[in-house]
């Protein structure tokens, strides 16, 4: 399909899956993921919150989550600055039966057509003092991101002190629209603009 | 006018001595780039890793520049700090990395060092805490002279950088 003459915007198209997560130190996990990304792009299709199936570790050594989880969105933008990321928050519940944030990730939609498997830390804020996290552990009041956007970008993330303890594992098929019609080279070796600028 | 994106995360850290680690981070260009968005520099976050050697920072850098030639391509300057249980920061390591000129997904190691003390500095740095810095960092990335300076090896930061281009096809420039 050729790509649409004047176009002013282009289209982002990303399925794939969460497909699982090693957090050994947990067995109750489940997954939220939302996502972040800048002023220029807009979600067309897909949720603005997944929520996963509660897991339970597996028996065996791998102690693995296996969530097989869908991500599936189209965004439409008109600058790739503010590229959509995506923040997943790992919950479970502590012995107290609250729920409580066990891990979050955040990472970068593809930016080049293609399949991809990614591997994502996952990390959870550390209390500021040992009172704190004593008090914490108490009460089931655990460190967490009051809006996990936050993750998406670099200012204010210093002051934070994390640990991190798991890794999560991705699956990401993309296509995008009218890229090159805009002049974007997203890949090494593309040379189309003998004919663009003619 | 030509426009480069640089957007990725700086994952994290490894193989310095101690794993508790922050990274501080700059972009630095030449006179003929310019920034249309994005932050130049940051901090990262504090990473204390349960297990493993690895301090992840997952930090985001997203840079949109405008320029009209080649020269000053951009690069990013980093200096990586431990972070001990009193809460006090010694630097560990200093490195640089250019943002790669050929579009797509480049996961790039960058290698830092430190500035090497006399043997007194370097014993009191094991007991005291801190240790030497230099007094102009520029030094990291910039063509000057650094005959003076002895260094050791430090560990490695890790970059997953996605570069995209736009117009260079335009003016003639290959990447």
């Amino acid at each position: 399909m050729a790509a649409e003459a004047g176009a002013s915007s282009f289209m982002l198209n990303v399925c794939g899956q969460i497909e699982s997560v090693e957090l050994p130190h947990y067995d109750y996990i489940f997954l939220i993921y939302q996502f972040v990304h800048g002023d220029d792009w807009e979600r067309v299709l897909g949720l603005e919150e997944g929520v996963s199936q509660l897991s339970s570790k597996s028996a065996d050594v791998r102690g693995l989550h296996a969530f097989a989880f869908p991500v599936e969105v189209t965004f439409k933008s008109t600058n790739p600055h503010g590229w959509p990321q995506l923040v997943v928050t790992a919950l479970g519940t502590d012995i107290w039966g609250n729920q409580v944030v066990r891990g979050y990730s955040v990472c970068h939609l593809p930016m080049q057509p293609g399949r991809v498997t990614k591997r994502v830390p996952l990390f959870a804020p550390q209390s500021s003092s040992l009172m704190s996290k004593l008090q914490g552990l108490m009460q089931s009041e655990h460190p967490l991101y009051t809006d996990p956007k936050i993750l998406g970008q670099g200012q204010g993330r210093q002051v934070t002190r994390v640990r991190s303890l798991g890794q999560m594992t991705l699956n990401f098929s993309t296509s995008m629209k009218n890229t090159r019609a805009l002049g974007y080279q997203l890949l090494p070796g593309e040379n189309f603009g003998a004919a663009a600028a003619m | 006018m030509a426009e480069v994106h640089v957007i990725g995360q700086i994952v994290g850290a490894s193989e310095f001595p101690e794993n508790d680690l922050f990274c501080k981070w700059e972009a630095h260009f030449g006179p003929a780039w310019k920034r249309l968005q994005g932050e130049v520099s940051g901090q990262t976050q504090v990473d204390c890793p349960a297990s493993g050697e690895m301090a992840y920072f997952a930090h985001p850098i997203d840079l949109h520049f405008a320029t009209r030639g080649l020269q000053g391509w951009p690069k990013l300057h980093f200096e990586v700090f431990h972070y001990d249980w009193a809460g006090r920061s010694s630097l560990v390591g200093y490195g640089f990395a250019h943002v790669p000129s050929q579009p797509g997904l480049h996961k790039i190691d960058c290698v830092t060092w430190r500035p090497t003390g006399s043997f007194m500095d370097e014993v009191s740095s094991k007991f005291v805490g801190g240790g030497i810095q230099l007094k102009r960092p520029d030094l990291v990335y910039e063509l000057h002279d650094r005959r003076n300076v002895h260094s050791t090896a430090g560990g490695k930061v890790h970059l997953e950088l996605s570069v995209i281009l736009r117009n260079f096809d335009k003016f003639g420039v290959e990447c």
